[in-house]
Formats: structure tokens, C-alpha cells, sequence
């Protein structure tokens, strides 16, 4: 077949298979404006910013918009840039505009719009946002409805993609609020604190909630030893805020600036990721052995584990104990330094983190394991205050004792890349071959859903990855109907796992693959492969633990009934 | 697929009748595309939509509760909150108005205890909505109470009318 083109602005623009006319404008590299349209998402047509002229004169949305060959559309007629002013206008009218204290500053899309299209001066008076109070009772997000502009892109998100529907369009026109419903708070209702809903909020609608002054505090005080600990995801997560490409890992440069900023002791939780493999692989092949029920879930992600809680409570004694990498790395802190007065910091791609961090499980000789989370956003931030070149700095390495790492630790921060570093742990061969065999049994990519077996010895194990949360719940349900089995099955919260994490600074599809790519190459650079072959490994069980390992590095929460 | 945060769905009902809604639902198999249909049953019998009622079907029909919350709050014709025994629409229509409902919804403010803002009386008797139009303009001005519509009404009359009901009650 002839290839298809359609003509934007007087230019040729080849298409194949894209959804509608915006995408074929932004992949011939015309930019048109939108805010209710996302790439993953349904298409809604609410904003009518990406409004466009065909050569009859006639205005449509592009983004409901499906490419015809030959089609002919103009993106910047005076029609169309009277309509983007008045619609601009409009959406200003009922937004409240506190551009300069704004959690959202320099990212808001109707502020880049407002600026971009010269919407110089407000033309309606009196200004309509709702007044109505923040819901500040999530300890991961804060919901602001005197800013939103009712794009409905975190309804989408929060149904479509997280099958959680915490929110949705209530009442009804200018009474109209993206809420919560019955008057709830977000913690009342089903949200896990995936904080999937900032990540696409244009606005400063919902965002994140920031701890940068609690940071800032410890580091600037002399009697405290800040420790810090930096997730798998977050070396992937930064460059592109400093002007790098992100398909690079800057793990280097990360662990200078931390301690450019005033961090005493640095650790990798690489580290904690292989302890958590040892711990989950053992629990798994001894629930294999003893014929408790499968399948076994993961356990390292916050928001399915509040999932799980909050939607297929029955499910709960089936998911692993072990805990996360950030809690056993915080409960092996603790050891370390015992008596010492530590502030145990963890810079995580994740917003739900913060909420697991101040469960009560997390305390283990009556103290927190974990004092602050932050998200890789927040730490880009407090890099840039500090004035730091990110981009220039020298490479250097995390601290000694908890240093060390393999690349089954780096490759949890991508979907499917547990379930790699527990087949690489329960095959426990290292020779390039096998390790070869692994990637390419099924277990990388980016699909929703993955399913595939595995045959270590004479044991063939069913296994299933899934990432985001409607698809685990697809999952569940195959499951619970008896439609399928398998015998391990990981689920991470966020689609494509945490590399595009509610706490990292926001990406299109194309720049969440080169972060994958980026995973992946930090685990080329590394010299060891599988986590029992991780130095650490002796001190922290035979020195740090003591015969307490199952003590202080699984975590019982209520739901998993009697251990 | 079924639905997330089941913990309200699955509690005892407290004021509610949970096998009255259990038939509402297998009367429409617990279809959501049936949502609205459930909802009319549900608020002819309790004349508005108890939360609880909507909570349990939200878990029951597969929606979230926001989505259902929304549906509920868009339509004027749902209410959430309770509403008195008897629900006095007061039409406020062209016809009406030129014969002087003002006067009739005045008095019924007044007899009742009600005003604009607090649309149901303290004993929980009396609801009054304004309505714009009831169709039978010919029989100006309107008061339809329940199913029952009354006529050419005066503030005498509808003064009359809440005393009557109130003896009926």
C-alpha cells in the first residue's frame, strides 16, 4: 500500500497507524496545544485547545480527529488562534492563579499555554474557581479543585490504568468538581497513593507532597548523621532535568551530589533489592515445597500492597512478607549504627512510599525505620537550590559497608525486572548463556500483562507480570476464576513499573523507554549478576542481622492474618 | 471487571433495607448500563438516595463509588439528601407565575418552616422544590404533593393543605 499523508499546515506529513490527527503533528513536528489528551488515556475532546481549521473552514478537534489520506488541516489561522485565546481566556476564568508560589511553576500547562499564545491579560472579571479546601488527608498527594480546569485526564488515569476510580467528575456545570465521591477525602476512599493523577494533572490541581524543608533541616544540622538511600529507578530518572539524555544512568553523578548536599552516608538500595530477593525466593520455593497456596505476589510495591488491602483483602496472606528494599535498607541503617543519632532518608521514583514509610510495621526496636521519603522530583529540586551543576559533576561511589550491588538489584526499577532477579537467583548460574536465556524467556518488555514458565531443575514454574493496577486486577480475576494459574506473580503499581513512578519528574512513552534501556545498562555495567553472589551478603546476615533477618526484614501487615 | 474497595459494600446496612436492594439489583442483573433505572427504584422507595445504598451497589454493579456518585449528582432529579414524607413541588412556570405562585411558594415556606436553603421542614413532613413546569398550566398555579396534583391554588389554600397533611401524617 501506498504510504498515507495528510497535509498540516501546508506540510507533507506522513502517518501509519496513529490514533488521531494531534499525534501525526507532533511526529511531523508541529506541536499542537492540549490538555485533556494523553498519549495512554482515552480521548475525552473536553479542552478544545487542540482545535484546528480543514481547508473548508470547518474547526474540529485533533484529537478526535482519525488521519485520512490527503487529509488537508491548518493549526495557526486566525480562527484557530482566536479560538485557542478565547478558550485560554475562559480556562483562566475559572482557575485559580498563584503562578509564583505554585507547587506546579514552570510545569503547569495552562500557564506554558497561557504564555506561548500571548494571553496577556484575564478578560473576564470576576474569577469562578470553586471554592473549595484542599484534601491534604493523602500523605502522597494534595488535591487543590481551586485549580483544576476539568480535563479529567487523573479520572482517566485513576480508571482506566489503576482500575481504582477514587475520582471522578461530581455535580454538574459550574458546580462541577473532579472529587472524591460522597464529600470523601482521597484517604476515605480506594486511592493507593500511586500519584499516577499528578503525574498527568496540567495544572497544579493534585500534586505531590513536597517534604523539602524537612530535608533541608536535618541537613543543616550539625548533630545529625544523615544517611541516605537512593531506589534503583532514580540514576534514570534525573538526567533529563539536567539536560542529559535519559537513556544514560547518572548513578555516579547521583552520589556526588548527594554528598555535595550534605548527605554523611550514602547507600544503594541495589543493595536491599538483592537482600529482598534472597528473602522472597527462599519464601517462595519453601511455599512451593509445603503447598501453600499459589500464586505468591511481590511485596516491594507500596500502592499494590494498599491495593491488595483495600480491593482483594482475601488475597493478602498470599502476598510475600518480605519487605521492600527501602524498609530492609532502613532496618540494616538502624543496625549499623545502632545507638547513633541517624536521620534514615529514602529518594524514591514513588509517592506511595511516603505513605509506607509511616505505617506502623515500619518501626523495629521502637523506631522508625525509615524518617523521610523523597521523591526523585523533590531531590532534582534540592539539587537545583543547592546550586549544584548536576551535569559536570564527578562520578563517585556509595559508602562502605552497604555499598555493594549486582545488576538484579538495578533492574527492579522496571517492570518485570523482580521476577528476572528471582529466576536469575533460583537458577543461580551467572554464565552469560543462562543469564541471556532469562531476558529472553518473556520477562522484559513492556506489555501490560506478560505470562511465561520457567524450568529450573525439575520444577516448571507458571509466571505472570503485570504492571499497573487494572491490569493485575485482569489478572486477578483470570485467576480467581480458575481461568489461569500461575506460581509467582509481580505486580508493580505504576505503569511500566518504577521507572514511570509517580515520584519521578513526569514522561512521554518515548522517554520512559530510554530510561528502560538506561535500567538495563546499568546492569550491563555491572561486574556481578545474581544477588547470592553480592560481597554484602555475609556481614549483613552473619554482623548486622544476627539471627534476627526474619524479624527485621519481613513485614507483617494485618492482612496477612497468622505467620 | 469487578471493582476495588469493597470494605463499604460489604457492611451491614444500617438504614437501609439490604434485601429490598439486593431485588432492585437482580431485578436489572446488577448491570451497571442499568445504573440509572436501579437508582429510580431505589429513591421511589426511600424518596432520595441513602449512601449507604448507593455505596453497597457501587461494590455490587461494578462501579466506583465516584463514578455512581457522579451519575447520582449530575441528574437534578436524584437527590441525596433525605427528604420530608411529603415532597411539595411548587411550579414556578410562565403560567404560574403570572397567576402568582410567588405568593403560594411564599406560604408554603412559611407554614412549613422551610426557606430557600433549608428545603426540608425539622419534623421531616414537608420538602419543597420549585419546578418549572408540570404540564398543566390550564390548572394554574400548581402545587403537586407526592402524586397528587392540587389546582388553582391561593395562600389560603395552600396554608389549608399543610394543615391537612400535617393531621394525615
Amino acid at each position: 500500500m501506498a504510504e498515507k499523508k495528510m497535509i498540516i499546515d501546508g506540510i507533507e506529513c506522513p502517518f501509519t497507524n496513529e490514533r488521531n490527527v494531534l499525534e501525526v503533528a507532533r511526529n511531523n513536528g508541529i506541536d499542537i496545544p492540549s490538555l485533556c489528551y494523553c498519549e495512554n488515556l482515552s480521548i475525552y475532546g473536553g479542552c478544545r485547545l487542540c482545535l484546528v481549521e480543514n481547508e473548508r473552514g470547518a474547526m474540529d478537534a485533533a484529537c478526535s480527529m482519525q488521519p485520512r489520506n490527503g487529509m488537508i488541516v491548518n493549526t495557526h489561522t486566525k480562527k484557530v488562534l482566536e479560538s485557542r485565546h478565547t478558550t485560554l481566556q475562559l480556562l483562566m476564568s475559572s482557575h485559580r492563579a498563584d503562578c509564583l508560589t505554585c507547587e506546579q511553576s514552570g510545569r503547569c500547562k495552562l500557564q506554558e499555554y497561557a504564555h506561548r499564545y500571548n494571553v496577556v491579560e484575564p478578560r473576564f472579571e470576576e474569577n469562578t474557581y470553586p471554592k473549595l479546601p484542599l484534601d491534604v488527608s493523602s500523605p502522597c498527594i494534595t488535591r487543590d479543585p481551586t485549580k483544576c480546569i476539568l480535563c479529567g485526564l487523573c479520572v482517566r488515569m485513576c480508571s482506566e490504568i489503576q482500575n481504582v476510580g477514587a475520582i471522578d467528575f461530581t455535580k454538574r456545570g459550574k458546580r462541577a468538581v473532579v472529587a472524591p465521591g460522597f464529600g470523601k477525602m482521597l484517604s476515605e476512599t480506594g486511592c493507593v497513593g500511586c500519584g499516577q493523577c499528578a503525574a498527568v494533572c496540567p495544572t497544579g490541581a493534585i500534586t505531590i507532597n513536597r517534604q523539602i524543608p524537612e530535608m533541608w533541616a536535618m541537613l543543616n544540622d550539625p548533630n545529625k548523621r544523615v544517611v541516605v538511600q537512593y531506589a534503583p529507578s532514580v540514576r534514570v530518572g534525573m538526567a533529563e532535568e539536567f539536560g542529559m539524555p535519559a537513556n544514560e544512568p547518572v548513578t555516579g553523578k547521583l552520589v556526588t551530589a548527594l554528598r555535595r548536599l550534605g548527605v554523611d552516608v550514602v547507600y544503594d538500595t541495589n543493595l536491599s533489592a538483592d537482600l529482598t530477593i534472597m528473602e522472597e525466593s527462599a519464601e517462595f520455593l519453601e511455599k512451593v515445597k509445603s503447598g501453600a497456596k499459589l500464586p505468591m505476589f511481590t511485596s516491594c510495591c507500596p500502592g499494590w500492597i494498599q491495593h491488595v488491602e483495600k480491593a482483594h483483602p482475601n488475597l493478602m496472606p498470599q502476598v510475600s512478607t518480605a519487605g521492600s528494599p527501602m524498609e530492609m535498607l532502613g532496618a540494616l541503617i538502624r543496625q549499623q549504627f545502632k545507638d547513633e543519632d541517624v536521620y534514615s532518608v529514602a529518594i524514591m521514583p514513588c509517592t506511595a512510599k511516603k505513605f509506607e514509610a509511616r505505617r506502623p510495621e515500619l518501626e523495629k526496636d521502637g523506631k522508625r525505620l525509615i524518617d523521610l521519603v523523597l521523591t526523585t522530583d523533590e531531590l532534582v529540586r534540592l539539587i537545583k537550590a543547592a546550586g549544584i551543576d548536576f551535569k559536570n559533576l564527578p562520578d563517585s561511589e556509595p559508602d562502605d559497608p552497604l555499598g555493594d550491588y549486582t545488576g538484579a538489584g538495578v533492574i527492579f526499577g522496571v517492570t518485570g525486572g523482580v521476577t528476572e532477579a528471582v529466576i536469575r537467583k533460583v537458577l543461580a548460574d551467572a554464565s552469560p548463556d543462562t543469564l541471556k536465556t532469562i531476558a529472553e524467556c518473556g520477562v522484559r518488555g513492556l506489555e501490560g500483562i506478560k505470562a511465561f514458565s520457567v524450568t529450573a531443575g525439575d520444577l516448571t514454574l507458571k509466571i505472570a507480570v503485570a504492571n499497573g493496577l487494572a491490569n493485575a486486577d485482569r489478572l486477578i480475576e483470570k485467576v480467581e476464576s480458575g481461568e489461569e494459574y500461575f506460581d509467582f506473580i509481580e505486580v508493580m503499581a505504576c505503569p511500566n513499573g518504577c521507572i514511570g513512578g509517580g515520584g519521578q519528574p513526569p514522561a512521554s512513552n518515548a522517554r520512559k523507554r530510554e530510561r528502560v534501556e538506561a535500567i538495563f545498562k546499568a546492569d550491563e555495567d555491572c561486574e556481578l549478576k545474581i544477588p547470592q553472589q553480592n560481597p554484602a551478603l555475609d556481614y549483613i546476615y552473619d554482623e548486622l542481622l544476627k539471627g534476627r533477618a526474619h524479624e527485621l526484614l519481613h513485614i507483617h501487615y494485618p492482612l496477612h492474618g497468622q505467620h | 471487571m469487578s471493582h476495588t474497595f469493597r470494605r463499604k459494600g460489604e457492611n451491614a446496612l444500617e438504614n437501609v433495607d439490604r434485601k429490598f436492594i439486593d431485588s432492585v439489583l437482580e431485578k436489572y442483573d446488577s448491570d451497571k448500563s442499568k445504573i440509572i433505572a436501579i437508582m429510580q427504584d431505589v429513591q421511589e422507595k426511600y424518596r432520595y438516595l441513602p449512601q449507604e445504598a448507593l455505596e453497597y451497589i457501587a461494590g455490587k454493579v461494578g462501579m466506583s463509588e465516584s463514578k455512581l456518585y457522579g451519575v447520582a449528582t449530575f441528574y437534578g432529579n436524584f437527590s441525596l439528601d433525605a427528604k420530608g414524607k411529603y415532597v411539595m413541588k411548587v411550579c414556578r412556570g410562565t403560567a404560574c407565575h403570572v397567576r402568582k405562585s410567588s405568593t403560594i411558594l411564599q406560604a408554603l415556606y412559611d407554614a412549613t418552616g422551610t426557606d430557600e436553603h433549608k428545603p426540608t421542614s425539622d419534623d421531616g413532613l414537608f420538602t419543597l422544590e420549585i419546578v418549572s413546569c408540570l404540564g398543566a398550566c390550564g390548572l394554574s398555579p400548581v402545587v403537586m404533593v407526592n402524586d397528587t396534583v392540587h389546582a388553582a391554588m391561593t395562600p389560603d389554600k395552600a396554608r389549608a393543605l399543610v394543615s391537612q397533611l400535617r393531621e394525615e401524617a
